[in-house]
């Protein structure tokens, strides 16, 4: 028999930077996908989306593929590109990233039509194509945060690292939900936070027990503060735009080597998707 | 290249309870299990215990109680495996199944309220009863409850009938068929029980867990 790990995937990594921001993400291939040889389920997406007014906003995905959904790892990859593309129309008519709360139903909505559009396609269930979803949509003064299923969107805010939305688990601990769910549009949650924050980071249900506290319900504070202190180093000085991001992606490629190290496959044997977005000081 | 590819993260990681598979074990210790039947499984349970403790996430997570019947007794409230001692048992009561499944369903609640309270994430349960006879006591109670908290998906019931066993009461038991044990093949049925408890320990989210067809040609059960 070949062996099916040589064909997979390990890691990728995408970074972005601008006047405002930078943002990076890596996901890297959970030691039991690789043992069963099946592909990493998560993704991501990161975008900016330049305003009328000059200002510039963030957009940041993360989508992990339901283990027991047959095309679950395209679902993923399917409704974090979707999303970009939803938010970035449905936000030309809206002045703060809040106003989204008004239209989230109708977004959650199309995004499990174009999955429709795609099972229909391969003659295949929308629930083959399950999984979860977290949204943050940040203006440099306001950030919101949309989420079904678990893995979580965690800002530092006033010196501390505060979890947007609880991950959505069942009552057993296998459990979650989908933006396939029949009612995804009614368990949607969201949040909205005004005050000043410089840093969020989006991460997938693989992190969650590592960078989560279960029993306070709380951000683990020395998971994201060491990675976030590295991550600052990367602002000035400055000399031009091109290394810049060049040191943007080659941070990123860092991260995904670490989230490939034995630190944290100790932890963990699922897929672990981070994703950074930090404002330029 | 920049600088920062030296610098390694000194991250610390949150110390969270690891998620628990919590199984009772329901087991008849009616008269008519005495000689090679009690024998079996006793090295059964051990069996258990042994290829439990091999597995590095069964060992952090799988839970085990053992509740006799009759009389009605729980020998073990939960422990993790390793410190899990199964006690020798004798055959000698009556066949209190109704009573006993009730006794498994309250301890099982209780567990869970302490999870719960703890902050700790736990699977799906699963009670596995063995029997050889026929309920000595009310069971249609019993019955309903299983039926009720299977329909929740509150926990997994699995049923085994060693020769001997009344299989037209433990079909109404629960809503799986129950299994006939083949033979007295204790050993191979808690193997494949440790090999299920380690699958679904290890399950991620939304995972479905895949469990191997016991009753396979080479397999433990037959279809009752």
């Amino acid at each position: 028999m070949s062996d099916a790990r040589l064909d997979l995937e390990t890691s990728f990594t995408h970074a972005i930077t601008s006047e405002r921001w930078i943002s990076l993400g890596a996901s890297a291939i959970g030691t039991s996908h690789l043992t069963k040889g099946i592909p990493n389920d998560d993704s991501f997406a990161i975008q900016t989306i330049p305003r009328e007014d000059g200002s510039e906003w963030l957009v940041m995905v993360v989508c992990d593929g339901a283990g027991s959904a047959k095309f679950g790892g395209i679902g993923a990859k399917s409704t974090a590109i979707n999303t970009i593309e939803l938010i970035q129309n449905h936000t030309t008519t809206i002045s703060s990233p809040n106003e989204l709360q008004a239209t989230i139903k109708e977004i959650v909505k199309r995004l499990k039509n174009q999955l429709v559009n795609e099972a229909t396609s391969q003659s295949a269930k929308i629930r083959d194509f399950a999984c979860t979803w977290v949204l943050a949509v940040w203006s440099m003064d306001e950030l919101f945060i949309a989420q079904i299923g678990d893995g979580a969107c965690v800002f530092h805010a006033a010196d501390e690292w505060n979890v947007g939305i609880w991950p959505m688990q069942g009552e057993y601990a296998n459990t979650t939900r989908f933006i396939t769910d029949e009612h995804a549009e009614q368990i949607v949650e969201t949040c909205t936070h005004l005050t000043a924050v410089d840093a969020i980071v989006l991460f997938s249900d693989g992190l969650q027990r590592l960078a989560l506290r279960w029993q306070e319900r709380d951000a683990m504070q020395g998971f994201f503060n060491p990675l976030y202190r590295s991550l600052s180093a990367l602002n000035p000085p400055i000399h031009s735009e091109t290394t810049h991001s060049d040191a943007a992606l080659s941070w990123a490629n860092q991260l995904a080597g670490w989230l490939n190290g034995t630190q944290v496959n100790s932890r963990t044997d699922d897929d672990k998707t981070m994703v950074w977005g930090v404002k330029r000081t | 290249m920049s600088t920062f590819d030296q610098i390694p993260f000194e991250v610390e990681f949150a110390d969270n309870p690891e998620p628990r598979c919590p199984c009772v074990l329901l087991v008849d210790t009616s008269g008519s299990m005495a000689g090679d039947p009690i024998r079996e499984l006793n090295t059964g349970l051990r069996v258990l215990r042994e290829s439990l403790s091999v597995d590095e996430m069964a060992l952090k997570r799988v839970e085990l109680s053992l509740v006799t019947f009759g009389p009605i007794k729980v020998r073990t409230n939960f422990q993790p495996v390793d410190q899990w001692e199964p006690p020798t048992l004798e055959a000698i009561g009556d066949t209190p199944i109704g009573g006993a499944v009730e006794r498994a369903l309250e301890i099982l609640e209780q567990r869970k309220t302490m999870y719960r309270e703890n902050g700790i994430a736990y699977y799906r349960p699963w009670v596995f009863m063995i029997t050889d006879g026929s309920p000595t006591d009310v069971w249609e109670k019993a019955a309903e409850r299983i039926q009720a908290a299977e329909a929740a998906k509150q926990m997994v019931f699995f049923c085994v009938g060693v020769e001997g066993a009344d299989f037209e009461v433990l079909k109404k038991l629960g809503t799986r068929e129950p299994l006939k044990l083949r033979g007295l093949q204790f050993r191979e049925m808690f193997q494949w029980l440790s090999n299920s408890l380690c699958a679904v320990s290890q399950s991620q989210m939304g995972e479905a867990v895949p469990l191997t067809n016991p009753t396979a040609p080479n397999g433990w059960g037959v279809i009752a």
